[in-house]
C-alpha cells in the first residue's frame, strides 16, 4: 500500500518535470535503465546467430546425451524406458570399455614421443638458429596440415605386410627379420596407428613450443652468459620455467586429442584385429550406429566426456592465464 | 682452441642432422605417396619404393573420372565456404558482445561457450544424429553447414574475444560520442583491427571443415551429397584391387591444403600457435 502511493508520487512528480522541464533524480535512474535495457538489448543482438546455432546444435544435443543415457532405446521406437543408472551399470561392468580405456591410454603414453620431439626441435630451431629454419619448421608442420584420411590412408599402405614401403625399407638395409604385417598383428596395431598419429603430430608440438619460446626474454640469457652458465645450465634454469605453461598446455591438448580419437582408427583398422584397437570412440560409433543400443552408447559418451573434462578445465585455466 | 672449434663444430653438425633427419621423416611418406601415384599397379607391387619408371600422370585423371571426384570437391566446397562464412559472422559478432559488454551474469554465456571447447564431438555424435533426424536436416547439406558451424564456434568465439579484449575500449566511446552504434563500432573500429584473429579463426575453421570426417559420416548418407575426405575413404573400399587410383585420389586431395599452407604459411602457423596457446 505504501509502495503504491509511493510510485503515485512519483509518477506525479515525472508530469511535473514534464511540464517544468526539470529533471530531478527519479527520471535520470529511470532514463538509466532505459539505457542498460538497450545495453543489454544490443549484446543479445550480437550474440543471437552465434547462439542460436550453437544452442541448436551443441548445447540441446549435449543436454539430451544425458537423458539418453538413462533410457534404453534402439533409436526407432516411440517410447524409450527408462532405465536410469543401469547403462552406466553396464558399461562399467563391460571388458570392452576397460579395455577401450587401456588401448587410449596407451596411445597417451606414445603421444608423448611427439611431444618431446617437438620440444627438442623447437630448443634447437630456437637456439641454434640453424641457416634456413624457416624451411624447416614449414616442412616439419606440413604433415599436421593433411586431412587425416591422407594420413591414414598413407600409412595404411605403407604397414602393407608384402607391398608396403616400410617392409621394403627394412628388407633393404638388411633388416629382413624385423618386417611385420604392421596394422594386421594385434600386438603391434595399436603401436603402429599411435606411430602414424606421431608423425602429423610433432610439427604440431614444435610450432606450439617455438610460440612459447618466443615469449621468453632473450636478455635473460646473455644475463646467464654473463654469469658464466652453459647450455645445459641455461636450459635447466631459463627454458625449461619459461615453457612450463606451455609444456602442461602441450600435454593436455594430447591427451585431450588422444581419448577421443576416431577417424584413425575407424578408417584403417575399424578396432580389429580381434579388438586390438578398438577405443573409447570407436565402441561409441558401434554400439550407437551398428548395434543401435543408443542408450549405452550415450552413457559411453557421457563417460567419455567426463574422462576429458578435467583435463580440459585445466587447459582452459591455463590458457587463460596465458604465458608466464 | 682447436678443441673448442672442434666442439661447436661437432654440436653445429649434430643440429642440422637432426633437424635435416627429422625434416626428412616429416617429408618422406608424402614424397613416397606421390611417387606410388604415379606408378602402374604392377610397378607398385615390384619396386614399392623408388622412383617410377615411367611416369603415369594419366593416374590422376583416371582418378579423377573414374571415382567422380570433381562431385565431392564440389560438395566439400560447397560445405566449407558457407560454414566459413558462418563461423566468421557469427563468432565476431559473439566475440564483441562477450569482450564489450559488462553485466552480471554474462559470465554464465561465456561459460555456456567456453564449455563446448570440452565437449568431444564423438560424445555428442549420437543426440545430435537423432536431433538432426527430427528437424529433418539430416542428409542434407545444410545441416552439414549448420552442425560443422556450430563445432567451430566455441574455440572461434573465444578467439575473436581475446582479440577484442586487446583493443582500447576508449575507441569505441569516442564512436559512440560521435553518434554511433555499437554497429558502426563492430564494423569501422574492432573488425578491422582484430584481422589477425579473423585470419587464424578462418585457417582453423578451414582444416576443420575440409579435413573432417565424422560429421559427413553420420550426418551424410546420399553418396551424392559426400565431402571428399568421405568419398576417398569409400574409394579404398570400393577399389581395392586398383590400389594406384585412390593413391592418385589421395594425392589430389592433399593438393589444395598443401598448395594454400604453402602459400600462407604464416598464418597457418601462427593461427594454429594461437588457437592452441592465446
Amino acid at each position: 500500500m505504501k509502495k503504491q502511493i509511493h510510485l503515485i508520487a512519483q509518477f506525479h512528480n515525472i508530469r511535473q518535470n514534464i511540464d517544468t522541464g526539470f529533471r530531478d533524480p527519479v527520471s535520470i535512474r529511470r532514463k538509466i535503465t532505459r539505457r542498460s535495457v538497450m545495453y543489454i538489448l544490443t549484446f543479445f543482438l550480437f550474440l543471437l546467430p552465434a547462439f542460436g546455432i550453437y544452442g541448436t546444435f551443441t548445447l540441446f544435443p549435449l543436454v539430451r546425451l544425458f537423458i539418453l543415457s538413462f533410457q534404453d532405446w534402439d533409436g526407432i521406437s516411440r517410447y524409450p524406458k527408462w532405465i536410469w543408472l543401469e547403462n552406466y551399470k553396464s558399461v562399467f561392468q563391460s571388458q570392452d570399455f576397460w579395455l577401450a580405456l587401456r588401448h587410449n591410454l596407451w596411445w597417451v603414453l606414445l603421444a608423448l614421443i611427439p611431444v618431446v620431439l617437438g620440444l627438442a626441435l623447437a630448443i634447437v630451431l630456437h637456439q641454434s638458429k640453424p641457416r634456413g629454419r624457416n624451411i624447416y619448421r614449414t616442412i616439419i608442420f606440413l604433415p599436421y596440415t593433411l586431412a587425416i584420411v591422407v594420413v591414414a590412408l598413407m600409412f595404411q599402405w605403407m604397414y602393407q605386410s608384402k607391398t608396403g614401403q616400410l617392409n621394403t625399407l627394412l628388407r633393404l638395409i638388411g633388416l629382413e627379420s624385423l618386417t611385420h604385417n604392421w596394422l594386421g598383428d594385434p600386438n603391434t596395431a595399436l603401436t603402429s596407428l599411435a606411430m602414424a598419429g606421431a608423425w602429423g603430430g610433432y610439427g604440431f608440438c614444435m610450432v606450439l613450443f617455438l610460440a612459447g619460446l618466443s615469449n621468453i626474454d632473450p636478455l635473460l640469457y646473455d644475463a646467464a652468459q654473463v654469469d658464466g652458465a652453459g647450455p645445459w645450465q641455461k636450459f635447466l634454469h631459463i627454458t625449461l620455467p619459461g615453457l612450463a605453461n606451455t609444456l602442461n598446455i602441450v600435454i593436455l591438448i594430447v591427451f585431450i586429442y588422444t581419448m577421443r580419437v576416431f577417424d584413425f582408427v575407424f578408417i584403417t583398422t575399424q578396432g580389429g584385429p580381434i579388438d586390438s584397437t578398438q577405443v573409447l570412440a570407436t565402441i561409441i560409433y558401434r554400439e550407437t550406429f551398428k548395434y543401435y543400443n543408443v542408450g549405452y552408447g550415450s552413457a559411453l559418451s557421457v563417460i567419455t566426456l567426463l574422462i576429458t573434462l578435467l583435463a580440459s578445465l585445466i587447459y582452459i585455466t591455463l590458457r587463460e592465464r596465458g604465458p608466464k | 682452441m682447436i678443441r673448442r672449434f672442434c666442439a661447436t663444430l661437432i654440436s653445429r653438425t649434430s643440429v642440422y642432422v637432426f633437424v635435416i633427419f627429422m625434416s626428412f621423416i616429416a617429408i618422406a611418406p608424402i614424397m613416397i605417396m606421390w611417387m606410388a601415384s604415379l606408378k602402374t599397379s604392377a610397378e607398385l607391387y615390384i619396386n614399392p619404393l623408388g622412383l617410377p619408371r615411367y611416369w603415369k600422370f594419366e593416374n590422376f585423371i583416371l582418378a579423377w573420372n573414374k571415382s567422380h571426384l570433381s562431385v565431392y570437391a564440389l560438395n566439400s566446397i560447397k560445405v566449407t565456404i558457407p560454414t566459413l562464412v558462418l563461423v566468421l559472422v557469427c563468432a565476431s559478432l559473439a566475440g564483441y558482445a562477450l569482450a564489450i559488454f559488462r553485466f552480471k551474469g554474462q559470465i554464465i554465456i561465456l561459460s555456456l561457450f567456453l564449455l563446448g571447447l570440452m565437449v568431444p564431438s564423438i560424445s555428442i555424435i549420437t543426440p545430435l544424429y537423432y536431433t538432426m533426424v527430427d528437424m529433418g536436416l539430416h542428409d542434407t547439406s545444410l545441416g552439414l553447414i549448420l552442425v560443422e558451424t556450430a563445432a567451430a564456434l566455441p574455440l572461434s568465439i573465444y578467439l575473436m574475444r581475446s582479440s577484442f579484449l586487446d583493443i582500447p575500449r576508449e575507441l569505441r566511446e569516442s564512436v559512440l560520442v560521435d553518434g554511433g552504434n555499437d554497429f558502426d563500432v563492430f564494423t569501422r573500429v574492432m573488425l578491422p583491427l582484430a584481422r589477425p584473429a579473423v585470419m587464424s579463426v578462418t585457417v582453423l575453421s578451414f582444416l576443420q571443415v575440409w579435413n573432417g570426417y565424422l560429421f559427413p559420416l553420420i550426418l551424410i548418407n546420399t553418396n551424392e551429397l559426400q565431402t571428399m575426405p568421405l568419398a576417398l575413404s569409400f574409394l579404398m573400399g570400393r577399389y581395392q584391387t586398383d590400389i594406384v587410383l585412390v593413391i592418385a585420389g589421395t594425392t589430389l586431395i592433399s593438393f589444395p591444403t598443401i598448395l594454400i599452407y604453402i602459400i600462407l604459411q604464416r598464418q597457418f602457423i601462427e593461427g594454429i600457435a594461437e588457437g592452441a596457446l592465446k
